[in-house]
């Protein structure tokens, strides 16, 4: 008995494909609606500007009772994203709220380039550097950028 | 114009209300925009505006009047009528402190006006009776007091019942009073007759002080008053008759008046966006409004409410909205919905019956799966009581009951097996449910049919499986041996359970009950006889042999295999006297 897919996940892709969002894109997997192929511009003024990151985003079977799981598939030079991809935001953990959505969750990632929070670090090493030295730490992030976020 | 008839539209009686008009960000700027889960009181801002400032107007004018600032409170009810001449209680507060300042004319014209607008609200009737008695107008007065007895809750009647008194007590102490003067010369035969009618009215304390200006020639009339000890004088009976004709006048008037009020929205204040349920992404079906205003469907909120005690939109805490279980259906929402998009309501609702229907449907065919819950091993006719705590089971549990089969499988976890649970199990009916404050619960329930699953699956969060179900194969032949064979495995477990140590038979006595009279005919029923489930459960035995007895059809086979078990446990037990039993 397999479950279909929930109406609002159909909504939520629909409207994510009429009205998306300025410097994002998020295109389903053509096997498996509940994955999606994600790619976010680096905003203007940060050290990403310019790059172009890949990530995957999945709707678990509970969603939206449960946050959808995000992972930056480009290699990102940022305090709270780390080796793996994987991100350390509060709404995809224990702030998660079923009334977010999609759309939401890739605003507040797209935030979250534009303003790095080194206080709440997951990538321990990037976030000393970040407090310490910061113009030395967006130098990095900058040149990751070029090296990782560019190339296509 | 859509029009919404409004019986109750309490959320404008004032910010004593649980729904709270100014607060829940109702912003009428982003009337335009995409302004997703809206709060009841950004609607009805949005809505009735006008009607929204005169309420605003009047919790100020009431500030005032508390604070007997007289004149600004009238300030205050005075543009306040501007925006919202219809508001009863707005006429009623203003009737209030005109009377209060002693312009009673004018206190009467908007104590009738509100009992226009609301003619089955008794506190209209009050009022006018407050302002009429200062007129002087004591019949009229009576008229309005019992409107109001027949209208007001019965809580508040003994108020109204002095009020009442009081009338009658001014209203005949001027009757008696003016026969005083009419009848001049005639000789006092009784004392007062008021003591007659009530003990209450012999009390001159009951006499408001207000009413000083006659005060003095009631006093008089108290000592002087002339009636006989029989007949009442005949003037008061016909001045009571008058008013009881006057009455029900007014009753009747009031019953034929039509008591539906119509409150008009512009069309273009309207969305239909206001209406989508932010957790599924529909229109709302069964709204349920948390105390912070947000709408959802009922059954998206129950379901958030398994995971987390805030609200999903604006995270306030609705702890209490959870244990107090509130989930009736918020009629304005409701209503609003069903006069300007029935068809989307009707569809919606449709929607709702099919996923009712697919639930129900549950295990009736292999497209319909049951639900399967995984903590133990449920045995056939024996009760489970279980704490249900896990969101997933929550949300099964609640599907169970509303789709009304209330009943599910259960199966006990298996470390090697798919999807982490054995391959057959037991049904449970729910028998009863019992609610802790924070949506936990305590489920009582019973075994039923047995099953083996054909396809394992996953339904929001929760198993569910594709099952055969299984019962005895009915034996045609050699019936006297299967009896045999059922009474010494009978005796033989009696025996057994008669050994057992008095304390645990005891815990046995109350969780499982005593053991299950032979039921006639035994060999036809489904599971067998109870007794055997019975034994099989309070027998110390490992899962796995439990499985593989319940999995059995064949009750000759299951006699059996229980001989075996409870001869070994005698075995044990008595290892000298047992062999001797066995052979039996």
């Amino acid at each position: 008995m397999a479950a279909g897919l929930p109406r609002r996940i159909i909504k939520e892709t629909q409207r994510l494909m009429a009205e998306p969002v300025p410097g994002i894109s998020a295109v389903p997997d053509e096997t498996n609606a509940r994955y999606f192929h994600v790619v976010v511009a680096g905003p203007e003024g940060s050290p990403f500007e310019g790059g172009v990151f890949k990530l995957e985003l999945f709707l678990p079977e509970e969603y939206p009772m449960s946050a959808p799981k995000v992972r930056f598939m480009t290699k990102i030079y940022h305090p709270n994203i780390d080796k793996l991809g994987r991100i350390c935001l509060d709404i995809l953990k224990d702030k998660w709220s079923p009334a977010l959505q999609i759309r939401t969750v890739l605003l507040s990632i797209q935030a979250l380039l534009s303003a790095p929070n080194p206080d709440d670090p997951l990538a321990n090493d990037v976030a000393e550097l970040w407090k310490v030295n910061e113009s030395e730490a967006i130098r990095i992030a900058r040149e990751w950028t070029r090296t990782y976020a560019m190339g296509n | 114009m859509a029009e919404i008839k409004s019986l109750s539209f309490s959320y404008l009686d004032g910010p004593e209300r649980n729904l709270n008009l100014a607060g829940g960000g109702g912003n009428r700027g982003e009337a335009s925009g995409r302004d997703r889960g809206a709060t009841l009181a950004t609607l009805v801002s949005r809505w009735w505006q006008q009607e929204v400032d005169g309420v605003k107007l009047r919790t100020e004018g009431n500030k005032y009047f508390q604070n007997q600032q007289l004149e600004k409170a009238l300030e205050a009810y005075n543009k306040a009528f501007k925006s919202a001449p219809q508001d009863h209680l707005l006429l009623s507060n203003r009737s209030h402190v005109m009377h209060t300042m002693g312009r009673a004319e004018e206190a009467l014209k908007d104590a009738e006006a509100a009992t226009r607008c609301r003619p089955e609200w008794a506190k209209g009737y009050f009022r006018k009776a407050m302002a009429l008695t200062s007129l002087g107008r004591f019949e009229d007065s009576i008229v309005s007091l019992l409107q109001c007895a027949i209208l007001e809750e019965s809580n508040n009647l003994h108020n109204i019942k002095d009020e009442i008194t009081k009338a009658f007590h001014r209203l005949l102490i001027r009757l008696t009073s003016n026969r005083r003067y009419s009848m001049e010369g005639r000789n006092s035969r009784h004392h007062h007759c008021y003591s007659r009618l009530s003990p209450a009215l012999s009390d001159p304390s009951i006499i408001p002080e207000s009413d000083s200006e006659d005060s003095e020639d009631s006093e008089d009339g108290h000592q002087q008053s002339h009636c006989g000890p029989s007949a009442p004088p005949v003037e008061e009976v016909s001045h009571l008759r008058k008013i009881m004709d006057k009455f029900n006048l007014e009753v009747e008037r009031n019953k034929k008046s039509s008591c539906s009020y119509v409150r008009a929205v512009e069309v273009q204040n309207y969305d239909k966006n206001d209406f989508e349920c932010t957790l599924c992404y529909r229109y709302l079906y069964q709204p349920v409004t948390t105390p912070c205003g947000h709408s959802f469907c009922r059954t998206c909120l129950d379901r958030c409410l398994d995971h987390s005690t805030s609200c999903p939109l604006c995270k306030t805490s609705i702890k209490m909205f959870l244990a107090e279980r509130r989930t009736a259906v918020t009629e304005f929402v409701e209503t609003a919905m069903q006069t300007v998009m029935a068809s989307e309501c009707q569809e919606r609702k449709q929607q709702h019956d099919e996923e009712m229907d697919e639930l129900a449907a549950a295990g009736k065919d292999s497209q319909h799966g049951i639900p399967i819950f995984i903590a133990t091993l449920a045995i056939p006719t024996v009760s489970c009581p279980l704490h249900v705590f896990e969101p997933r089971y929550r949300l099964m549990i609640r599907r169970c009951m509303e789709s009304g089969t209330r009943e599910f499988g259960m199966c006990v976890p298996m470390e090697n097996a798919e999807n982490g649970y054995a391959d057959s199990g037991t049904m449970l009916e729910i028998r009863d449910i019992e609610y802790t404050p924070d949506g936990r619960s305590i489920v009582n329930t019973v075994g039923s049919r047995r099953f083996r699953i054909v396809s394992k699956s996953v339904k929001d969060g929760y198993n569910t499986a594709a099952v055969e179900f299984l019962q005895d194969v009915v034996p045609t032949s050699n019936l006297s041996e299967l009896h045999k064979l059922h009474d010494c495995v009978h005796k033989l477990a009696s025996k057994w359970y008669e050994s057992i140590e008095h304390m645990t038979k005891r815990r046995i006595l109350v969780h499982y009950g005593p053991m299950p009279p032979v039921e006639g005919e035994y060999w036809t029923i489904p599971n067998g006889p109870a007794w055997m489930w019975w034994v099989i459960v309070i027998l110390p035995l490992d899962h796995r042999i439990q499985l593989s007895i319940l999995n059995e059809t064949s009750l000759k086979r299951r006699l059996e295999i229980l001989h075996k078990i409870v001869h070994c446990v005698l075995v044990q037990q008595h290892p000298q006297q047992a062999p001797a039993e066995g052979s039996q």
